[in-house]
């Protein structure tokens, strides 16, 4: 009786060390649910990955698994700049529209049947062409080509999507390294300002034909609440609202951010700092929203407090970069330093922080 | 002189007999390109798959005691390649003969499949699927059950409209365009409100692409037009006869209303069908009865089948240098038909000798 408690006693340890080791090098098949809901299962691990979305290469690349990349998409291949090791990748057509049979042929690669593998990520929109029930209408014929739907947009889903990636990469540990160092970051960033005023906020999305803002519902209205400003056009229920001038002076926000897309031949994160042909450029659209009548009654615009802004990184994996950057814009008194997390973030992604660039135009004074 | 007269009967007879033969010959020739362009089509690609490899993947599905085929090449030809294909050939054919239809009853050089507001009715239908997310059916049927329905509401509105002013070639224009602007300005409406993504993708919609193409899709379309085409045929001569003026027509025993309307029918069912499945893919229906027409003249018992092989091989030659130009980036075929076909229209329109309308 004694003797065999005491091997019962020893054996229970043993079998709870086997669990766990076996639990740590992942079990296959492994059974993933999306963003969109489905659940995918893996026969064996994934090796090869084709990336519709730069969103989804990017965190490919920050997990480590960039060299398991074969496929990419064009909306890929124009940001070799922020992926040089994605540069040489395939081609598999355009983002929205991509080759199917280039799928198959890059997934077969060379031998005669498609070992299962591979993995194709793409967007979730359940009711596109392009979102990912289309992508898995496309690759059908394939029998083991398998798609699953990771966004990294929305801040509500992204440390669940880093999770699920790192699962399905087996790179559980560099995950959880992101997911600690987001959550530290953001909380960081909300500490500092959730005791202060919110300033009243009026972002521009677009001017070209009309104004457009970006109301309750878009990614940069939880982002700018986590940095603890007013969204003016909280109440407009769309994403991307359409607004007047007149609307826009009447709301009197004390803050003005103005996105500026990016020219098409871009080689690097940012602007040049300036002064550079950039900061003309900068100027000249900061200059068209000074202009305009009535603007000169704006508190922004009397407190100077008007901003260009690169909304890169107020999108994907560093849009804890954009909070902090928002955070320091929106409350200058606190002691936050967004270049700071903006080059531990590229460290991620194996980049060097450019010098003399810039993502806010007039530049932010340093932490005083 | 009646020996003179008849011997002149005679030499009209044969050379009737041989513009028949060309007309004849033409169609045959006809088919053979199509043929001989799918079997190239088959082969273009970004899969590595060799020619003979392709063409023992297909002969082995007949044949599967004398053809062996790996199952790769199998899945890109039976899969991808052929039913995108057959779908450009029969969605073509679709487009064309609704083109030669309408620019016979309607007696107007510039008319089409589309004359009738029906493009931008499908666009409209297609817009609020993307847009709004309404339809009369659910899921990915949504896009092209709105698209279908919206094309014969069109073209039901246009009946309802030409009828209180008799239905003649004029009202049934003008009330076409009516109808054309009023779903215009809704899509446009639906695209102001629109995000910038759902806007693209009506607008990618519009310009028509063989992207969504499937084996049903092909054999939904082949069916419309198997129950629509040979009625058409049938009432070849009463077209042929209203392009001799109505009175005249009339004259000859042509209902001509009911003609019309049921031409007009036929020709509406045909168009929804093929672009519900593709978007409005535009030029296919203008342009091959007339490139038909220069070559065996205005006959509508001929001038039909042969716009439609012409229509057909048309539209596959233009999706596949759509497919293999810029390869992997597959252009949306509505672009390619107007660069591939306009050159070729011109060639014809310059050399043209005698005048069909």
């Amino acid at each position: 009786m004694k003797i065999q408690s005491i091997s019962a006693l020893l054996i229970l340890p043993l079998i709870a060390l086997l669990l766990c080791s076996s639990t740590l090098a992942a079990e296959y098949p492994l059974t993933i649910t999306d963003t969109a809901g489905r659940e995918v299962t893996f026969p064996q691990s994934v090796e090869r990955i084709i990336v519709l979305s730069s969103d989804a290469a990017e965190a490919v690349v920050m997990l480590g698994a960039a060299d398991k990349v074969v496929g990419v998409s064009d909306t890929v291949q124009k940001k070799s700049y922020y992926f040089p090791q994605l540069a040489k990748k395939q081609s598999i057509g355009k983002w929205n529209a991509p080759d199917y049979e280039m799928i198959g042929e890059v997934a077969k690669g060379g031998v005669e049947s498609i070992t299962p593998d591979i993995l194709v990520i793409g967007y979730s929109y359940p009711d596109k062409s392009y979102g990912i029930f289309g992508v898995e209408k496309g690759l059908a014929p394939f029998k083991d080509i398998r798609a699953v739907a990771l966004e990294f947009t929305k801040p509500e889903n992204m440390t669940q999507e880093v999770e699920t990636l790192g699962q399905i990469l087996g790179k559980e540990t560099e995950a959880q390294d992101y997911i600690n160092w987001y959550n530290e970051k953001r909380s960081a960033a909300e500490q500092a300002v959730n005791s202060l005023n919110k300033p009243k906020v009026y972002a521009e999305w677009s001017s070209t034909s009309d104004l457009s803002t970006l109301g309750a519902g878009s990614g940069f209205d939880q982002v700018l609440s986590v940095a603890n400003g007013y969204n003016i056009a909280k109440k407009l229920g769309d994403a991307y609202p359409k607004v007047g001038w007149e609307w826009v002076v009447t709301q009197n926000p004390e803050v003005i951010l103005k996105r500026q897309t990016q020219s098409s031949d871009q080689k690097q994160i940012g602007w040049a700092a300036g002064p550079s042909q950039d900061t003309v450029t900068l100027e000249a659209a900061r200059n068209e929203l000074l202009a305009r009548s009535g603007a000169k009654g704006i508190s922004a615009v009397k407190a100077d407090r008007v901003y260009v802004m690169d909304w890169d990184i107020l999108n994907g994996l560093d849009q804890v970069v954009g909070i902090t950057y928002l955070a320091k814009l929106l409350h200058p008194e606190v002691d936050l330093d967004p270049v700071s997390v903006h080059k531990e973030y590229l460290q991620f992604l194996g980049l060097e922080y450019p010098e003399e660039r810039t993502f806010v135009y007039p530049e932010l004074a340093s932490a005083s | 002189m009646p020996s003179g007269i008849t011997a002149k009967n005679v030499l009209l007879r044969e050379k009737y007999q041989q513009f028949v033969g060309r007309k004849m010959l033409f169609l045959l020739l006809l088919v053979i390109v199509i043929v001989l362009l799918a079997g190239v089509a088959a082969t273009l690609g970004s899969a590595n798959i060799g020619v003979l490899d392709v063409y023992s993947a297909i002969l082995a599905r007949f044949f599967p005691a004398s053809f062996q085929t790996s199952w790769f090449a199998d899945t890109i030809v039976w899969g991808l390649r052929l039913h995108r294909i057959l779908l450009s050939i029969v969605a073509g054919m679709g487009l064309a003969i609704a083109g030669a239809v309408m620019q016979g009853i309607l007696k107007n050089p510039l008319a089409s499949p589309f004359t009738l507001g029906i493009s931008s009715a499908a666009s409209f239908g297609a817009a609020l699927a993307i847009v709004l997310g309404a339809g009369f059916v659910g899921g990915e049927w949504m896009i092209i059950g709105n698209a279908f329905v919206f094309t014969l509401l069109a073209s039901m509105t246009v009946y309802g409209l030409a009828k209180y002013k008799g239905i003649t070639p004029e009202t049934m224009i003008l009330a076409g365009i009516a109808i054309m602007y009023l779903f215009q300005a809704m899509t446009s409406f639906l695209q102001y409100v629109g995000h910038a993504e759902q806007v693209q993708e009506v607008v990618f919609w519009m310009m028509g692409s063989m992207g969504r193409s499937s084996w049903d899709k092909v054999w939904i379309v082949t069916a419309a037009i198997a129950i629509c085409f040979p009625y058409l045929l049938l009432k070849s001569w009463d077209i042929n006869a209203l392009g001799a003026g109505d009175e005249t027509a009339t004259s000859l025993g042509v209902n001509v209303e009911k003609t019309r309307v049921i031409c007009m029918m036929a020709v509406s069912f045909i168009t929804a069908s093929v672009i519900c499945f593709t978007g409005t893919i535009g030029f296919i229906g203008l342009v091959s009865p007339h490139i038909t027409r220069m070559v065996i003249g205005g006959d509508h018992r001929f001038l039909l089948p042969a716009s439609a092989l012409v229509g057909g091989l048309l539209l596959l030659a233009a999706d596949t240098a759509a497919r293999t130009i810029l390869a992997p980036v597959i252009l949306p075929v509505g672009i390619m038909t107007a660069f591939l076909g306009v050159p070729f229209f011109v060639y014809l329109f310059m050399r043209r000798k005698k005048e069909f309308w």
